[in-house]
C-alpha cells in the first residue's frame, strides 16, 4: 500500500485506466462518433492476412472509394489466429463488419449459424456480375443452396522448391508425380549436399491430413460429417514417422525451432531466407508474399505434394479464401456493389495481382496474364498443370472441423508426436478418437 | 489497495451509523448523495461485475455457443467432460500449479531479502525504492510481455549474450524445458509490491527487540531468524494469501509469451489461458469456459482456506500491543 498515493491520484489514475480501456476496445476513439453527412454509407473490411495484402488492399479500397465517394470505408487487418478471436467476439456481440473473408471450413459453419447473409439477390440483380466466371467457382460459395461467399481466388496447397538449390546440390528437379519416397530422399541429399535444411516448416501441416487420406483414395470426413470417414491410422502414422526420421537427421527444423516463424506467415518462412531448399505453401497464392520478400533474384517452383506410393494425387484446387457480407451489415447492397468490384474490376485486379489466389473472372484472369511477373507466372503455371490431374474439392466441409484443427490435431497429436512426447501411433489413435467424438456432437 | 479500499469502506460503515444515530434530514440528504457519488462504481459493480459472476455460473451448466448464440442445458456435462475427458484441461493444472509453486516462495524471498537491503540502507532509499517497485507496476501489461518475448526470442538479446559467452543459443519459449521459466522469472522480477509490504512491516518490528538481542550477543542470523522472520509471519501470511491468488489467476503474460497459444506443448497453458481459449476461441463454448472458472474459483478458496486454518501454527501476532 504505498502511501504516496492520496485517495484522489487513486481515483484519477483508475478513471484514466478504465477510459484507456475503453478508448482501445473501440478502436480509435473517433469511430464510435457518428457520421457527420447524412447519405453517406459506412462499409467495414477486415482481414487477414500480411504487410503485402494490407497495402494491396487499402489501394483497391481507395480506388473503390474514388468511384463511389459517398462510401465511407474503414478497414482493419490481422494474423489469421487473431483475426478469428476478434471475429467470434463480434459475432457475439452482433457488431460484425459489413465485409468479412473466410476459409472453406468456417464458410460453411458461419453461414449455417446464419451470420453471412445470402448473395443470390445480387447475384440475380447483377449488383454481383457472374458472367465471367466459371459455374464451378461460382458454387464454390454455396452452402445449403444459397451463395453466401465470393471466391477471392483460386490455390491449391503444395510444396515450394528453390531451384538453385537444388542446381546446386546437385539433384534434379522431381516430376509432378514423385511420390513420399522420392520426397524422403530428395529432402536428406539437399540437406547433406547444402549444409541447411531440405525442406522448412510445417511438414505436419492440417491440410496434409486430408490430402494424404486423399491421395489413399480415402476422403477424410465420412459422408453424413458425424465421422471420419477412415478408419486405418497408418497412412498419417507412417508419415509422421518419416517427419521424425527427418526431424531427427537434422533434415528438416525441430519443432521447437519451427514454432516461432509458423505464426507469422508466409514471409517470416525458413526459405525466404535461405535457410532450406523446399518449404511449405499452405496456399500457393503465398507464393507471392513469399517470393515479394525473398527478393526477385530467386527462382522458385511450385510443386505438388508428393502422393503415396501407387496413390493418386490427393491435392484440390479450391478457393484460397472468400470475401463474403454479414448479417450485421447496414448497407448489404454496398458491400455487395464492392465484392463485384473486387472479382470483376481487371484495373483493382492488376493490384491485387493474384495475391489471394487466382482470379475467378476468366477476363481478368487473361489480362493479368498478359503481364504476368515471376510469382504469378509460377502460380498459373502450378494450377494449369494440377487442373490435369486433381482430386475433387469437397465442399462444404462438416461442422466442428476448426474445433479438431485448433484443439485437436496441433495439441493432441503433431505437436506431441513432434517433441517426442507420445508416439505416432498413439497419437493417430487419440487424434482418430476426439475427432469422431467432435463431429458426432457437432453434425447431429 | 484492497486494504485502501476496505479501510475506506470502514468509514463509509462507520458514517452510516452516525447517520442512523441523528436521524436528522441534512443527514439523510448527505447520505443520499453520498450514495450518488459512488454510484457509478456501485452500477459498474453491479453490471460488469455481479451480474457477469452469477450469469456465468448458470452459464457452467450449459453449453453456449457464441457464435450462434445457442445456449442448451447440460447440466453436470462440462464438469464431467473437463475432469474425465479432456487431457489439456489437465495439462492445464499441471502448468498452472508449478507456475505459482514455484514463482510465489521464489518471489517473496527475493521480495524480503530486497526488503532486508533497503531496510538497512543509508542513502537514495527512495530511489531505490521506485525503482524495485516499477517492474510490479507495469509487469503485468502487454509492453512488457512483448519484450520479453523479444529478450527470449531465438535471435534475442539473452541468446546474444550466450553467444558472446561462447555458449550455445537456446530456443527458451519453445523448449519445453525452459518455456514456463521465463515466466517464473518474469513473476519474480515483479517482486515490487510483495516488498513493499514487506518494508513496511520491517519498520514496524520495534528496534528495542534488536539492541536486546544485540546485548545478550545475538548474531545477524540469529537476529533475523529469532527476531524479524517470527515478527514478520503476519506480513509474510499476508503476502503469501495475495501472492497465490495473483499467480493462479496470470493471463496476460503467458497469452503473449506463447502466442495464445500456450506453446510449447501446453507447458505453458495456465488456467486462465485455457479458459480464454475456450471460451473465446475456435469451437468457443462459453458454458465449458464458465464451469472452468467457478472451478478455478474453488480451488483458489480451498488454497487459501488451507493457508489460513494452518496460519494458527506459524503466523505470529504480537497481541501485547493491542
Amino acid at each position: 500500500m504505498p502511501k504516496g498515493i492520496s485517495r484522489r491520484d487513486f481515483l484519477r489514475l483508475s478513471a484514466a485506466a478504465g477510459a484507456g480501456t475503453v478508448l482501445s476496445v473501440y478502436g480509435s476513439p473517433l469511430s464510435g462518433l457518428p457520421a457527420l453527412a447524412q447519405d453517406k454509407v459506412d462499409l467495414r473490411f477486415i482481414w487477414w492476412g500480411g504487410q503485402l495484402r494490407a497495402d494491396i488492399t487499402t489501394q483497391v479500397i481507395k480506388m473503390f472509394q474514388e468511384k463511389n465517394p459517398n462510401v465511407n470505408f474503414t478497414y482493419e487487418f490481422l494474423s489469421f489466429e487473431d483475426y478469428w478471436t476478434l471475429l467470434t467476439a463480434q459475432a457475439a456481440g452482433g457488431g460484425l463488419p459489413d465485409i468479412m473473408q473466410h476459409g472453406t471450413t468456417t464458410l460453411a459453419e458461419w453461414s449455417k449459424k446464419d451470420l453471412l447473409h445470402p448473395l443470390d439477390e445480387y447475384i440475380a440483380s447483377g449488383v454481383i456480375d457472374f458472367t465471367n466466371v466459371p459455374e464451378v467457382l461460382q458454387n464454390h460459395g454455396k452452402v445449403n443452396d444459397k451463395i453466401y461467399a465470393v471466391s477471392a481466388g483460386s490455390n491449391a496447397n503444395g510444396f515450394v522448391i528453390d531451384l538453385d538449390a537444388f542446381e546446386q546440390a546437385g539433384i534434379d528437379v522431381p516430376p509432378d508425380t514423385w511420390t513420399w519416397g522420392d520426397f524422403e530422399e530428395i529432402v536428406t541429399g539437399l540437406s547433406e549436399n547444402l549444409g541447411i535444411w531440405g525442406f522448412g516448416s510445417y511438414l505436419h501441416h492440417v491440410d496434409l491430413w486430408r490430402i494424404i487420406y486423399s491421395g489413399h483414395g480415402t476422403d477424410l470426413y465420412a459422408t453424413d460429417g458425424k465421422s471420419l470417414a477412415y478408419t486405418d491410422d497408418a497412412p498419417i502414422v507412417d508419415h509422421m514417422e518419416m517427419v521424425l526420421r527427418l526431424q531427427d537427421a537434422l533434415a528438416i527444423p525441430h519443432i521447437s525451432e519451427e514454432s516461432e516463424v509458423n505464426t507469422l506467415g508466409p514471409e517470416a518462412q525458413f526459405i525466404v531466407k535461405g535457410q532450406c531448399a523446399m518449404d511449405y505453401l499452405a496456399g500457393s497464392n503465398q507464393l507471392v508474399a513469399m517470393w515479394t520478400a525473398a527478393g526477385e533474384d530467386r527462382n522458385f517452383k511450385i510443386m505438388p505434394v508428393p502422393r503415396p506410393e501407387g496413390g493418386r494425387q490427393g491435392l484440390a484446387i479450391r478457393p484460397s479464401q472468400y470475401e463474403a457480407v454479414t448479417v450485421n451489415s447496414e448497407n448489404p447492397e454496398m458491400a455487395a456493389m464492392f465484392l463485384n468490384f473486387f472479382i470483376n474490376d481487371v484495373e483493382a485486379n492488376k493490384i491485387l495481382n493474384a495475391e489471394r489466389g487466382v482470379p475467378i473472372n476468366t477476363v481478368v484472369l487473361d489480362a493479368l496474364k498478359e503481364n504476368a511477373a515471376a510469382p504469378q507466372q509460377a502460380i498459373y503455371d502450378y494450377l494449369a498443370r494440377l487442373a490435369e490431374d486433381s482430386a475433387p474439392f469437397v465442399f462444404p466441409d462438416p461442422l466442428g472441423v476448426e474445433d479438431i484443427r485448433v484443439n485437436v490435431y496441433y495439441p493432441e497429436f503433431t505437436d506431441p508426436v513432434r517433441y517426442g512426447a507420445i508416439s505416432p501411433e498413439e497419437g493417430a489413435a487419440t487424434l482418430r478418437e476426439m475427432s469422431n467424438e467432435i463431429l458426432a456432437e457437432a453434425n447431429q | 489497495m484492497t486494504s485502501v479500499l476496505q479501510k475506506d469502506a470502514g468509514k463509509f460503515s462507520l458514517a452510516k451509523k452516525v447517520v442512523a444515530q441523528k436521524g436528522n434530514k441534512k443527514w439523510r440528504h448527505n447520505n443520499l448523495m453520498g450514495y450518488l457519488f459512488i454510484s457509478p462504481w456501485l452500477i459498474g459493480f453491479f453490471t460488469l461485475t455481479l451480474i457477469p459472476i452469477a450469469a456465468s455460473l448458470v452459464l457452467s451448466f450449459t453449453k453456449y455457443d457464441i457464435l450462434s448464440g445457442d445456449v442448451e442445458w447440460t447440466g453436470l456435462e462440462n464438469f464431467r467432460r473437463m475432469f474425465y475427458d479432456d487431457p489439456r484441461y489437465w495439462r492445464a493444472v499441471r502448468a498452472t500449479v508449478k507456475f505459482a509453486f514455484i514463482s510465489v516462495p521464489l518471489k517473496l524471498l527475493f521480495a524480503l531479502l530486497v526488503a532486508e537491503l533497503l531496510y538497512n540502507a543509508r542513502r537514495l532509499v527512495g530511489v531505490y525504492r521506485a525503482v524495485y517497485y516499477a517492474p510490479s507496476i507495469v509487469g503485468g501489461s502487454i509492453a512488457v510481455a512483448v519484450m520479453w518475448r523479444q529478450i527470449f526470442a531465438s535471435k534475442g538479446l539473452i541468446n546474444e549474450f550466450m553467444l558472446d559467452a561462447g555458449l550455445e543459443r537456446k530456443l527458451w519459449l519453445f523448449d519445453i524445458k525452459y518455456a514456463i521459466w521465463t515466466l517464473i522469472l518474469m513473476a519474480v522480477w515483479q517482486f515490487g509490491s510483495p516488498m513493499l509490504i514487506f518494508l513496511a512491516g520491517l519498520k514496524q518490528i520495534p528496534s528495542e527487540y534488536y539492541e536486546a538481542a544485540s546485548i545478550d550477543g545475538a548474531g545477524t542470523v540469529s537476529k533475523f531468524t529469532r527476531i524479524t522472520l517470527p515478527l514478520l509471519t503476519p506480513v509474510i501470511f499476508f503476502n503469501l494469501v495475495m501472492q497465490l491468488i495473483f499467480s493462479f489467476m496470470t493471463f496476460t503474460q503467458a497469452y503473449v509469451v506463447s502466442g495464445g497459444t500456450g506453446r510449447p506443448l501446453d507447458t505453458t497453458l495456465f488456467y486462465s489461458l485455457y479458459i480464454y481459449i475456450r471460451s473465446f476461441g475456435v469451437g468457443a463454448n462459453m458454458g465449458y469456459g464458465s464451469a472452468m472458472a467457478w472451478v478455478m474459483l474453488v480451488v483458489i478458496a480451498t488454497f487459501t482456506g488451507v493457508i489460513f486454518l494452518s496460519s494458527r501454527f506459524w503466523v505470529f501476532y504480537d497481541t501485547a500491543e493491542n
